[in-house]
């Protein structure tokens, strides 16, 4: 056998034993049930509900805030992040959520991606228009 | 639909657009014929070759210069345009915003192809016509993406390409487009704030030269392998490697930067798939560099030098197609959407794909390969497994990016297959990776000192040994030293910075013994202990990294995850906070623009308080554009030679969002008291004393940066607050101000009682007593006299000459007089007033004065030189209630609040220093070669 053979051999071994060991990485796109079921750590991906109160009193801890989502099965539940909420959160046009469901069924989010609206287009066109912040 | 008539539009720069559109993608497709006819030396098809190509390439500058006329001049009726630019768009984000959506990237991207096509062009000597062929075919698949037109027989909305010149209302269905002057309503969205940056400008340029210059090797690839020279290829080949290393190298690395600097990727690489499918095409040529110097010194590896060069371009496409086909999908952050070009992106892949696949397979046979093993003691053999490694480093990187590939794929057979996805892609990566990196740190550290072919390794072996061991024996010493400062983890961390220093002293040995100032040598060097550095640097910043505002005092009890907890503080402005040996104050802000500074001034302090070090951050948040909320907050950045300081700072959500402002305001409890002016309303805790109105009150200067703009008329009413219990009192004064008819409220927060303060704005007409609505009375009065009008009082006592008049303001020529006219109410109040007389340019004017106590208004109508009488002008305001009101909330939430986050980075300058080595290894290799070639 060639020296690269040997090499090549190794490289593809390292490969299998890289694949069964990511394996425990992998994590599913679930929704608020399925993750209830299992326990298990998973991906919620789902959209903020506008019409439920966001909380976030930074004055008392800046590191909470908890929000509610619906899920793909337009099921909604309370999530809670122990982390600073973002800027522009309220805006995002989806979340994914990684993180568990905890015995209240509230879900512990432990990481929120937010996919922010680069591109709108859903809402309506732009019209001129005037507002101002701080007045 | 009626056919609407448009008004404002320019349907010219549309039609001459789509038309150079159609002929580069005409002009591209004839080059790469003609230069296919020209392969076997026929001059005249290469000059046709050239010709297409050169009419390609103006016809692209063509389309690059009419997208962005149209951007300047703001022409709404186009899409693109609509969709980059707003109405206050600055022109330095010009060229960002012409290349933040996907027809200016491929536009962008398209540019280079066309100027190294030139290039080529006029270099290429013989490897002209067969590279050009594939590289005007690779210019028509990207064209073809901005095409833009029906096929017929097809789906009728299914469109090859996207036009950049499509019309908005070709794309909304909207009613506003039945109004003929649609123009004057409508304004773009403009750039995303995000991306209002300069990093905008300069790292797609260079990221997408990198990419095109992934096609040089690739078509010479192709082009040895039709035309099965490869000997005389490897130096071309290499040179153009090289300089396609080093600015994807670069272009990556800038992005890097971007993550860094504006942070909200938590460091300068978070394994996102836009990252990966950017690294693994440099990776690949990296790879292909390395068997392309086998090959040139001993003739093995050309297959590899082959494979490697065919992947990293396909990977370039592979990557367009993952960003830009909307497949990722979830796991991204960075968000490019779909365009509906999905299956055009796949066809472009799967046709470069196959043909270089079944090209390779022909030719496999006819690739020189030598029959020798090569030796386990030769310079190459281990090259070669480095190749290998990078390879598969990439290899392993793709496959984790795919998975949303994978997804679709398997939903097609099974349509209820639940998405898999990596759980913490950082930490999956670092895991594997970091053993690569272990991997090509040993390799790149033993075989740089290993000769090629392992030439006389009798006489040298002995001294290979000697060397490595000392290499070896410092590096261990070194790993353990220095493993003593960073806070370790993990074994395997130990391994990554043995192989880390290990390459840096190996090479380091090499330029000391071997190279002795030969430019051609010191390049590899140079680039791997640039690698080394980088691991030094990847271990200090991200093991040692710090967030210094951890806040201890919240009981964490409730925490189920300790993930991502105690972050970030609040501080409350000038209220100093210490946490981990820092000392934080918020001392204010400013705004500029849509832009809001924050001042955090950091104070590091020993055991005993002593100042070790001190400086001020500057966190900024940038507001949307109609200053309706902040769209991006942008880090500070406090940067030293051995470490970084990052700060995040923003404001709590009711002070960043106006919605959430308002729903903060709603859901205060105000009550009303009604007062007159010099009145106390009594509190259980508090007392307030409500002061005389003061016309023309500075507001701004009164609330700091908070209010900048200019008001026709404001009043401020001063409040004196005592708490009742501490017996202390603060003065501060609410207000309204009137701009162009419409009222606004400067209300008051007091932070410390949380209290607010406001006047309705229907208070406005109570303290403003509409002049119509006075019945004015003439008196006349000399100096000295008093008269009787009405039961009160009025006494014309003395003039005041000094100029300086309430509501007053001086203009040149102005003669101006303020008579002081003293009061006596029927009920014995007394009062006093100045109205003012002006002659300014001949003409009369007057100020009028009131005093709420009497409710007279006067004003001083005239003089009478030769009588010395003066005429005024009185009224009574005789309307009953004059009283003001005032809403009083409390348990009103601070408003001088920030929320902040500080991160330490140290050694982050050695992931730039190891970097720019690495790169600047590539450039003196490019550069040398260059050299000797010409």
């Amino acid at each position: 056998m060639k020296k690269m053979h040997i090499v090549a051999l190794v490289m593809i071994a390292a490969a299998a034993v890289m694949i069964v060991l990511s394996s425990a990485d992998l994590s599913t796109f679930t929704t608020f049930a399925k993750a209830e079921e299992s326990g298990k750590r998973v991906k919620i991906s789902g959209t903020y509900s506008k019409i439920d109160p966001l909380f976030y009193e930074p004055n008392k801890n800046p590191n909470y805030f908890s929000f509610y989502l619906i899920d793909k099965d337009n099921e909604k539940r309370q999530v809670e992040v122990h982390k600073p909420k973002e800027q522009g959160f309220e805006n995002s046009e989806s979340i994914v959520l990684t993180g568990k469901m905890n015995d209240e069924g509230v879900f512990q989010a432990s990481e929120v991606l937010l996919k922010c609206p680069s591109k709108y287009k859903e809402e309506q066109l732009a019209l001129r228009k005037e507002a101002a912040l701080d007045s | 639909m009626e056919e609407v008539t448009y008004i404002g539009e320019h349907l010219w720069l549309g039609v001459l657009g789509h038309g150079l559109v159609l002929l580069a993608f005409v002009a591209t497709l004839f080059s790469a014929w003609s230069y296919y006819q020209s392969r076997h030396g026929d001059l005249s098809w290469k000059r046709l070759g050239g010709i297409g190509y050169i009419v390609h390439g103006v016809s692209v500058f063509g389309v690059i210069g009419l997208v962005l006329f149209a951007m300047v001049s703001k022409w709404y009726e186009y899409d693109y345009v609509f969709r980059t630019v707003s109405d206050n768009s600055s022109m330095r984000y010009l060229l960002a915003a012409f290349w933040a959506d996907q027809e200016g990237s491929f536009l962008l991207w398209m540019f280079w192809h066309v100027v190294l096509g030139w290039i080529m062009m006029a270099k290429g000597g013989k490897w002209t016509s067969p590279t050009m062929i594939t590289l005007a075919l690779i210019q028509a698949w990207i064209t073809s993406m901005l095409l833009g037109v029906h096929i017929p027989f097809v789906e009728e909305d299914y469109k090859i390409g996207s036009n950049p010149f499509i019309l908005i209302r070709d794309v909304y269905q909207a009613p506003i487009f039945q109004s003929a002057d649609y123009l004057t309503m409508i304004e773009g969205r403009g750039l995303n704030p995000l991306l209002q940056n300069y990093w905008m400008t300069i790292h797609p340029p260079v990221i997408f030269l990198g990419f095109a210059s992934t096609s040089i090797p690739f078509a010479m690839a192709v082009s040895g392998l039709s035309t099965g020279n490869y000997k005389d290829l490897l130096r071309p080949m290499l040179r153009w490697s090289l300089f396609c290393g080093f600015i994807l190298g670069l272009g990556i690395l800038m992005g890097g930067a971007w993550a860094y600097e504006a942070l909200t990727f938590g460091g300068y690489w978070a394994w996102d798939p836009v990252e990966n499918t950017s690294l693994v095409p440099w990776l690949l040529v990296v790879a292909g560099i390395h068997t392309n110097l086998i090959a040139k010194s001993t003739g093995y590896s050309i297959r590899s030098t082959m494979i490697y060069y065919l992947m990293g371009f396909l990977f370039v496409v592979y990557s367009t197609f993952l960003t830009r086909s909307g497949i990722l999908g979830d796991t991204s952050v960075h968000a490019f959407t779909t365009m509906g070009l999905e299956v055009q992106l796949v066809a472009f892949l799967g046709f470069f794909g196959l043909t270089a696949l079944i090209m390779f397979l022909r030719a496999y046979k006819a690739i020189p390969v030598k029959q020798q093993e090569e030796k386990a003691y030769s310079r190459e053999f281990w090259m070669f497994v480095g190749a290998l490694v990078l390879c598969f480093s990439g290899m392993l990187m793709t496959a984790s990016t795919s998975l949303p590939v994978y997804n679709k794929i398997v939903e097609l057979f099974q349509p209820d297959h639940i998405p898999i996805a990596i759980d913490d892609p950082v930490s999956h990566h670092n895991r594997f990776q970091i053993w690569i990196g272990v991997f090509m740190g040993l390799l790149a550290g033993g075989s740089i000192l290993l000769r090629y072919m392992g030439t006389n390794w009798e006489g040298y072996s002995s001294r290979f040994a000697k060397l490595t061991f000392v290499n070896v024996g410092l590096a261990s010493l070194l790993t353990f030293l220095l493993g003593l400062t960073i806070q370790i983890t993990a074994y395997s961390q130990y391994a990554f910075l043995f192989a880390g220093l290990f390459t840096i002293i190996s090479n380091t040995a090499y330029i000391g013994t071997f190279v002795k100032g030969n430019l051609k040598m010191v390049g590899s060097a140079l680039s791997h202990i640039g690698f080394g550095v980088l691991i030094l640097g990847i271990m200090y910043s991200g093991l040692n990294q710090e967030t210094i505002t951890a806040a201890s005092t919240f009981d964490r009890q409730d925490f189920t995850e300790g993930e991502g907890a105690n972050t970030a503080i609040v501080l409350i402005e000038d209220e100093p906070w210490l946490s981990k040996g820092y000392w934080m104050n918020y001392s204010g802000d400013t705004l500029e623009r849509f832009t809001r500074t924050y001042d955090i001034e950091f104070k590091q302090v020993d055991e005993n308080n002593q100042v070790i070090r001190q400086f001020v951050a500057n966190p900024s948040v940038l507001y949307e554009e109609d200053f309706t909320k902040i769209a991006t907050p942008n880090p500070g950045n406090n940067r030293y030679l051995t470490y970084d300081v990052f700060t995040k700072a923003s404001p709590p959500p009711y002070l960043s969002d106006i919605e959430q402002a308002k729903a903060m305001e709603d859901s205060l409890r105000y009550l009303s008291h009604l007062v007159f002016p010099g009145e106390v309303i009594e509190e259980e805790t508090y007392s307030y004393v409500v002061g005389n109105p003061i016309f023309n009150f500075d507001f701004a200067a009164d609330r700091k940066s908070r209010d900048t703009t200019k008001y026709d008329l404001t009043v401020g009413i001063p409040i004196d607050i005592t708490d009742k219990r501490t017996g202390t009192t603060e003065s501060h004064v609410v207000g309204l101000g009137l701009k162009e008819a419409l009222v606004f409220q400067f209300p008051v927060i007091i932070n410390d009682l949380n209290i607010k303060i406001k006047v309705p704005e229907k208070s406005f007409a109570k303290i403003f007593t509409e002049e119509d609505a006075l019945a004015y009375e003439d008196i006349t009065l000399k100096q000295g006299e008093s008269l009787s009008w009405k039961g009160y009082k009025l006494t014309l006592s003395s003039f005041d000459r000094s100029g300086n008049y309430k509501n007053y303001v001086a203009k040149e020529g102005d003669i101006a007089l303020a008579a002081v006219l003293d009061i006596t109410s029927p009920a014995g109040q007394q009062s006093s007033q100045k109205p003012v007389f002006i002659l300014r340019n001949a003409q009369q004017f007057s100020i009028k004065d009131h005093d709420p106590q009497s409710g007279l208004h006067t004003r001083f109508a005239n003089i009478s030189p030769s009588t010395e009488e003066m005429t005024f002008k009185v009224a009574i305001d005789d309307r009953q209630d004059t009283e003001l009101e005032l809403l009083i909330a409390s348990e009103v939430p601070r408003d001088d609040l920030l929320i902040v986050q500080a991160d330490i980075f140290p050694g982050i300058n050695l992931v730039w220093l190891g970097c720019l080595m690495m790169l600047g290894g590539l450039l003196i290799s490019w550069i040398y070669r260059h050299k000797v070639s010409s």
